[in-house]
């Protein structure tokens, strides 16, 4: 039986891998029209006012460990500050990094540094990518200084955090400044829909890197993500109606 | 200068090489763990070896999170910045502590006990009068059906998880609509969130397979 | 190839040379002298090659006489040059007279007709008492000037027949001074009227012409050329003229004697400073030796002056063939000028052939003569005498043929002046004021060009009405309105803190007051969710001494109600007197976990049972790697976790005897707060542990994503929350009556619960209708 579910297993990643390198290697005549996300618009919006006016953005990953599944949340965060890092290159102020994990803060510091090569901003700062604590109260306190304190003017909150990211969104209320914060975790997704201005629901984090273009890889990814979630769902379906046949 | 480009060059090539193979070890040991025979195949113990290899760095990473984050404030004091204060209250609780464990190991868990673990719970209530101050303001902040929904919901988990003073649990309210938002709604919706989490776990994984994401540097 | 005689010592020379290598006399005799005038030295006679002597009409015999080949009579020396030398004059000489061209005697040569004695006299005369210092510059205008050497030479040379190519050699005698072979035969030249009948056509326009040039200012050659001075070497760049025809006299041996010469050697010999053609020497028959010495002197600083004017517009001098002897080749190509309509000299001769026919009142134009400008290199070549020839001086220079876009770039200043000079042209107007004072030939203001007057000043502000001021104002207010920064408007701060501390102590209140008044506001629950019960049961099924794993896995913030949710668990599992084995993969949880075994606070219960590391209960400590050291917990525990948090070998105490694998334990038990932490225990050890129940005790906001697995049957029993853990309480009744801190918490619990929902529904009414009343007054302020 695990053999079955393994070979089943390894079918899924199978079709999924060949799906997306078809989707990367083949060349669509029009562009992937993907739906309207209004919280990535407004943060184009705010990464551009924080190029204008020479404020800096902070970026927090969470406190996913990459020994575990919730690294996805805190990868597609790396992604996601890696073109912002690109993005705010102009600026004066480089941005800043929080997480709750040691290697996310490595990772951190590694994605700041490959953008710092190409903008104009002086030399890399290692200090830009930091670990603000190991427990996730703890990491949310140690951040709450960099958003108060460090003239930021907008925030992304993305990656996995737990209750605490309310702590985060409350600090910057209190700051009167943009924020856009993604949660793979449930209960943290229901906080920052009530305390977020700008919220990602759902596996929108991972569609984040697409809408800002971070690579074909991505636009890829999504449209596999959608190919999936559709045979997924079609599964299911066919599996409620043979249940409610009495098939299965 | 061409030299330290080709050598950054190569280093990124290597470290994809390196994070691409690794990847698909650990992968294939997952999917082809046992043999015929049912022993554990020789993928289930490469996959083993740099699973430990990755927990091995794990741990040593948190060394290095913390001399950052010492740096990270030492810094703030040196350039004497708003918050420095803290800082310094910080690195003398690092450093108190720290030698508190090397003199005495056994009472380390007192200073956790006592100190961490009050203030995260405080923070913790904390949290509590933020959410209440923020389900206050969402419908001032975002007016919308969803967010009534939302709110609507609240106060039914609310009410149907803790019985009223006096009145105790409300009729219906404990006993069907709490357990039917709770374990069908909120349950239903719960999968269908982590369904597109592991959609997006998996094409993400994939994306650092393939080397088309490359968080450790190859990305240049 | 016969040499040139030196005039002075009579011995031969090779052609090229202009001095005599043996007494350095001149050889190239002067060919421009008229008994009044004193011929240009400073213009240099390039011989030409010889054409055919074809007979025309239109030019003068003396002219077309130059156009021989160069093969013509090479050997012929003028006899009035041979008696200078004191040589018996040739009738072949004389023959060779009769047949030059008058038009050589443009040159200047005395060019002598029968009866051209008088001019030579003159010429004579004005030689001795004019100096070379004293001769005017650039011009044959020396009129004034008397060659009383020439009268004297003119005197010794009496033979008639010894006419050459241009005279007889008594009227030559001064010609000496012309190296050898240049035309240094000249023409007979009337200085007047009264012997005009003696001088060629072309002498006496050459006459005319030079006294029209005197009026003009500025003019160096002038058109001296046209005076009494016949054959002036002046005319090679002053007036233009057309030498006329010769008198049907044979090709001088001078001229011909001129064709062999290269290009400086052809040139005329310099003429002094006052014009004087340099003597060639003692004659031969019987010049004076100061005459002759003074010739030389003459010659060689004329031959210094017609180096430096290689390049002047030299008058052209069709060439006119009268077919009475053959013409040097440099004679032979001055057959018209390429002169412009006006008169203006060509800068450019024509090399293919001869020059267009002109008029002979254009012989003497401002063109460069073809002879100049068909001077070959070649030609000046095969006349270079053989090797023994000394080095010339720096007088006897080939000059190579000019080609023709040299010559276009011959200055033209001299040119035009001369032009302007020959063509009769108004005085110049130098402009006395303005911008252009000082400059001459300024085109003046004639009428239509308008009167000069000062132009009007125009005002250099803007002159705007006020209708468009208004509009201006209106605009600019406009403007700046748009650049106005727009005050935002920002939330009371005081508000904001009043409305958090007002919530913050409402809630404060609703915990504290039932706790220190200990009030039952809240009748206890009477609720037993299903996945409690089945908990309840399982632990109560466990044997004595079980083995039992508990994972704590939750955070310090949520302690408190995990503590609470899980003690009456716990407390039933330790009065079943278990070995426990405690981890975790979160940092905190083994301090976690031994608060809740040993500290009061955490729970009493718990604490009171008193167990002891190492002998009831081992702790494992932090196990890394989150889901990947679970599974390998899973698969392998004793190598995963070999040591208990203080550093003993865990699996050799007694808490862990037996233990091999998961599925040995006999219940598991997991404490999370986390979804994500429940379920890796769950996907991770569910799998290997088979029939070992996993019991769960969880925060209440991780229950809809844990439920289903309770609900697929991979979790054997579950505790929410703080509900949980007080009906686990309710149902787990300890003999001593003693209640958990769900039981004390509840109370608080409720109220806080009350108090939350409260301020949640009447703020959210409330922002609810501020919300609307806002966006109605922005509707309606935008509409």
């Amino acid at each position: 039986m695990s053999i079955w579910l393994g070979l089943a297993g390894f079918g899924i990643v199978f079709f999924s891998a060949a799906l997306m390198l078809g989707l990367l290697f083949l060349r669509r005549k029009k562009p992937y029209v993907f739906r309207d996300i209004p919280a990535i618009t407004k943060l184009r919006q705010a990464v551009g006012l924080v190029v204008e006016d020479g404020s800096r953005l902070h970026v927090s990953l969470g406190r996913g460990s990459l020994n575990s599944p919730q690294s996805a949340s805190a990868l597609a965060g790396l992604a996601l500050l890696r073109r912002l890092a690109d993005l705010t290159s102009a600026g004066d102020q480089p941005p800043i990094v929080t997480s709750g994990d040691a290697t996310l803060a490595i990772l951190s510091q590694d994605t700041l540094q490959a953008a710092a090569s190409f903008s104009e901003q002086g030399a890399f700062d290692p200090t830009a990518g930091r670990l603000t604590g190991l427990t996730p109260f703890s990491y949310a306190a140690g951040a709450i200084p960099a958003i108060r304190d460090e003239n930021v003017s907008a925030n992304l909150l993305m990656g996995n955090f737990g209750v605490e990211v309310g702590l985060l969104t409350d600090a910057v209320e209190r700051m009167n400044t943009f924020v856009l914060a993604g949660s793979d975790n449930l209960a943290a997704q229901a906080v920052i829909y009530a305390s977020a201005k700008e919220a990602l629901i759902g596996e929108e984090i991972y569609a984040a890197g697409a809408y800002v273009e971070a690579g074909r890889s991505h636009t890829a990814s999504l449209t596999v993500q959608d190919i999936l979630r559709w045979l997924i769902i079609a599964i299911i379906l066919a599996g409620a109606l043979l249940t409610l046949a009495g098939v299965l | 200068m061409n030299r330290t480009r080709f050598l950054s060059t190569l280093i990124g090539i290597f470290s994809t090489a390196i994070a691409i193979a690794s990847g698909a070890l650990v992968l294939a040991g997952y999917f082809f763990a046992e043999q015929a025979d049912g022993q554990a195949s020789l993928l289930t113990n490469i996959r083993l070896t740099l699973l430990q290899w990755a927990i091995i760095l794990a741990g040593f990473a948190i060394f290095i999170g913390i001399f950052s984050l010492f740096l990270v404030h030492f810094k703030k004091i040196q350039k004497k910045e708003k918050g420095s204060v803290y800082s310094i209250l910080l690195i003398i609780s690092l450093l108190a502590t720290f030698l508190f464990g090397l003199v005495k190991p056994g009472q380390v868990g007192k200073v956790f006990t006592t100190v961490q673990l009050p203030v995260e719970a405080s923070l913790m209530a904390l949290l509590t009068v933020t959410l209440t101050y923020a389900s206050i303001r969402l419908l001032r902040r975002r007016l919308d059906l969803f967010s009534v929904i939302f709110l609507l919901t609240a106060v039914l988990i609310l009410l149907g998880t803790a019985p009223l003073p006096f009145l105790g649990n409300v009729p219906g309210l404990s006993t069907w609509a709490r357990p039917f938002i709770s374990h069908v709604l909120a349950g239903a919706g719960a999968r269908g969130i982590l369904l597109g989490m592991a959609l997006g776990t998996l094409t993400t994984g994939l994306r650092i397979l393939f080397g088309a994401d490359r968080p450790y540097g190859g990305n240049k | 190839m016969a040499g040139v005689l030196c005039p002075k010592c009579g011995k031969s020379n090779p052609a090229e040379l202009e001095n005599c290598k043996y007494c350095n006399a001149i050889l190239t005799p002067n060919p421009a002298s008229t008994p009044e005038a004193v011929p240009d030295q400073r213009l240099p006679l390039e011989p030409i090659p010889s054409s055919s002597s074809d007979s025309s009409g239109e030019l003068p015999d003396w002219l077309s006489g130059l156009g021989k080949a160069a093969s013509d009579d090479e050997e012929e020396i003028p006899d009035w040059l041979t008696s200078l030398r004191g040589e018996e004059a040739s009738t072949s000489a004389s023959e060779s007279a009769a047949t030059l061209e008058p038009t050589l005697n443009f040159t200047g040569s005395l060019s002598a007709g029968p009866g051209g004695k008088d001019w030579m006299a003159r010429l004579a005369n004005k030689a001795q008492t004019e100096t070379p210092e004293n001769a005017p510059e650039g011009g044959l205008q020396g009129e004034g000037e008397s060659l009383d050497w020439l009268e004297s030479l003119k005197s010794d040379s009496a033979t008639p027949g010894q006419a050459d190519q241009l005279s007889s050699p008594e009227d030559n005698e001064w010609i000496p001074a012309w190296p050898p072979g240049s035309p240094a035969g000249l023409k007979e030249n009337k200085p007047d009227s009264s012997e005009e009948e003696y001088l060629p056509d072309w002498l006496s326009n050459l006459k005319e012409k030079a006294t029209e040039s005197e009026t003009a200012p500025g003019e160096k050659d002038g058109t001296s050329a046209g005076s009494e001075k016949p054959g002036q070497v002046s005319n090679f760049g002053s007036s233009p003229g057309t030498p006329e025809a010769a008198t049907g006299e044979s090709t001088p041996e001078w001229l011909s004697n001129l064709e062999a010469k290269t290009g400086p050697e052809l040139a005329m010999p310099a003429r002094g400073s006052n014009g004087e053609i340099p003597a060639s020497g003692a004659a031969r028959n019987g010049t004076p030796s100061w005459l002759s010495q003074f010739q030389a002197d003459a010659n060689a600083a004329a031959e210094q002056n017609a180096k430096e004017e290689r390049f002047e517009a030299a008058p052209p001098a069709p060439a006119k063939e009268n077919g009475n002897g053959p013409l040097p080749d440099w004679l032979a190509g001055i057959k018209g000028s390429s002169t412009t309509s006006d008169g203006n000299p060509a800068l450019i001769a024509n090399k293919e052939g001869p020059a267009p026919q002109e008029k002979d009142d254009e012989a003497f134009s401002l063109e460069i003569p073809d002879w100049i400008s068909k001077l070959k290199p070649e030609q000046e070549g095969e006349k270079i005498p053989e090797a023994d020839a000394e080095p010339a001086t720096t007088g006897n220079l080939a000059v190579s043929e000019l080609p023709s876009w040299i010559q276009a770039m011959r200055p033209v200043e001299s040119v035009v002046a001369e032009a302007k000079a020959t063509l009769h042209d108004k005085p110049q107007v130098t402009e006395q004021n303005g911008p252009l004072a000082g400059l001459s030939g300024v085109l003046p203001v004639g009428p239509g060009l308008g009167a000069l007057s000062k132009p009007p000043a125009y005002a250099s502000t803007l002159q705007i009405s006020d209708g468009q001021q208004r509009y201006a104002a209106s605009f600019d207010r406009l403007i700046a309105s748009e650049t106005e920064p727009q005050e935002v408007k920002r939330t009371s701060l005081v508000s904001n803190r009043l409305l958090r501390w007002l919530i913050a102590s409402l809630l404060i209140l609703a915990v504290v007051l039932p706790l220190i008044t200990k009030i039952p506001i809240t009748p206890a629950s009477t609720l037993q969710m299903p996945e409690m019960v089945k908990a309840f049961n399982l632990i109560d099924s466990l044997p004595a001494n079980a083995a039992v794993l508990m994972v704590f896995d939750y955070d310090p913030a949520l302690s408190g109600e995990m503590e609470a949710a899980a003690a009456p668990l716990m407390d039933h599992l330790l009065f079943k007197g278990p070995r426990l084995t405690l981890i975790s993969t979160s940092p905190t949880g083994p301090a976690l976990a031994e608060r809740i075994m040993h500290e009061p606070n955490a729970s009493p219960l718990v604490a009171g049972h008193n167990y002891q590391t190492g002998q009831q209960y081992v702790n494992l400590g932090y196990l890394a790697g989150g889901s990947s050291g679970v599974q390998f917990f899973a698969i392998s525990p004793e190598e995963a976790a070999p040591f208990t948090m203080d550093g003993q070998p865990a699996w050799q105490l007694p808490p862990l005897q037996g233990i091999q694998e998961l599925k040995d334990f006999g219940a598991i038990i997991v404490l999370t707060d986390n979804a994500d932490s429940g379920r890796v225990w769950i996907e991770q050890a569910g799998p290997i542990i088979d029939n070992t129940p996993m019991l769960m005790v969880i925060s209440a906001q991780v229950e809809p994503m844990i439920l289903p697995y309770y609900n697929s049957g991979q979790i054997k029993g579950l505790v929410t929350g703080l509900v949980g853990g007080l009906a686990y309480g309710q149902v787990f009744l300890r003999p001593d009556g003693q209640t958990g801190l769900a039981q004390r918490y509840w109370n608080s619990f409720s109220a806080v619960a009350l108090v939350a929902e409260i301020l949640i529904v009447v703020g959210a009414l409330w922002s609810f209708a501020t919300g609307w009343r806002t966006r109605r007054s922005k509707a309606g302020e935008g509409v």
